[in-house]
């Protein structure tokens, strides 16, 4: 079975912006050469900067600059490509190859479900947390000044509320209590 | 429920980044060894490693630079993410005649609308693909997060889905489901103000 949403990355923004890039220097040239082609002569605003790199030899420092720069940029390019990236989603227990079913959480939705429980616990002002992995930080902020009895709670809590959903694998929480506010 | 083609897509800018990286180092590495040649025998000009004297340098390049633009252009396209396709579903009666024909869309939208009424779900996006004897389902549940997760779901696996299966007259051969939940801020349960 193809997997349809746990899927990891597919760079689409990377490629877009490259591709875009390397469109609009290839139909600039591309206009340039023909200009160049009907007329006779380069155009005007090009024919300054064509003067100036006329005489530029292979050892100018910008050459070699500009070369290793290039280079960089591929290399950038080529490790973004073949980096695994991040999935956008987590598998729940019912998800199963083997019957050609997959059943995918969102990561975000789950951030959001943390997001809430973590809102709703007394004492809580606000609650912002964060999915790397299999690990949920949660940072809180609340006017209380004895932040230990909220960040338990807080953690049992969201824990209960993760327990509930079928997931297929656990998830560890960790709490940031931060006082802020209050008299 | 857009997707992209994350293969093919990586696969291109694979293959730009090392064009772009052969490219780089090829020119450093003339510029580089430019430089120790250059005692010898005198700075040269790029535009003496050029044939910029043939005649056909002009007509090749803008040549090139069309199929780059092309092949630029194309990489854009290509990227676009895609919705499975709808499909039309013809049934052929056993005895022969008879054709009917089932627009999966609309037992989509249908799909759709039954699920927004009911209280744990704010939103689906369903989508019907495949063959008419071997239908694949897409589909995207929002759940409102007030709710019982686990009601909301077991209510999509045990009543939506096959409910669905059953409109359709056969069981999907695949099932791609994503569950996410709607954003809401909570207001804590018991709040208690104490002013001195």
């Amino acid at each position: 079975m193809n997997r349809f949403w746990h899927v990891r990355s597919a760079r689409t923004a990377t490629l877009v912006s490259t591709s875009l890039v390397l469109l609009g220097i290839s139909v600039t040239a591309l206009v340039v050469c023909l200009i160049r082609l009907t007329s006779g002569v380069w155009p005007g605003w090009i024919s300054g900067g064509l003067d100036a790199i006329k005489n530029t030899g292979w050892d100018d420092n910008r050459v070699l600059g500009s070369a290793i720069g290039v280079s960089i940029l591929g290399l950038v390019l080529l490790v973004v490509a073949l980096s695994p990236g991040r999935r956008k989603t987590t598998l729940l227990a019912w998800d199963s190859p083997a019957s050609r079913e997959e059943w995918v959480l969102e990561n975000h939705g789950l951030t959001r479900l943390a997001r809430y429980e973590a809102q709703r616990t007394d004492g809580v002002h606000d609650a912002s947390p964060v999915l790397r992995g299999n690990r949920m930080r949660i940072a809180i902020s609340t006017p209380v000044h004895e932040t230990s009895a909220i960040s338990k709670a807080v953690h049992e809590n969201v824990k209960a509320a993760l327990d509930a959903i079928p997931l297929a694998q656990d998830f560890s929480i960790e709490t940031h209590t931060s006082a802020r506010g209050g008299q | 429920m857009w997707k992209p083609n994350g293969v093919r897509q990586r696969a291109v800018l694979a293959l730009v980044g090392l064009l772009l990286l052969l490219a780089g180092g090829a020119i450093a590495w003339t510029s580089w060894t430019s430089r120790t040649v250059e005692s010898a025998q005198g700075p040269s000009r790029i535009r003496d490693s050029l044939p910029i004297q043939m005649p056909e340098l002009a007509t090749f390049t803008a040549g090139a630079l069309a199929v780059l633009t092309v092949l630029a252009l194309l990489s854009v396209l290509s990227a676009f993410p895609q919705k499975p396709s709808k499909r039309t579903f013809i049934y052929r009666s056993e005895t022969g005649d008879g054709i009917s024909s089932m627009e999966t869309e609309t037992i989509a939208r249908a799909a759709q609308q039954a699920a927004r009424h009911s209280s744990e779900i704010s939103d689906a996006e369903i989508r019907i693909s495949g063959k008419a004897q071997h239908p694949v389902l897409y589909a995207r549940y929002t759940l409102r997060v007030e709710s019982r997760a686990l009601d909301g779901m077991n209510l999509i696996r045990e009543t939506l889905i096959p409910d669905l299966e059953q409109a359709l007259g056969s069981q999907f051969v695949e099932k791609h489901i994503s569950i996410d939940f709607l954003p809401r801020k909570a207001e804590p349960s018991n709040k208690i103000t104490l002013s001195v």
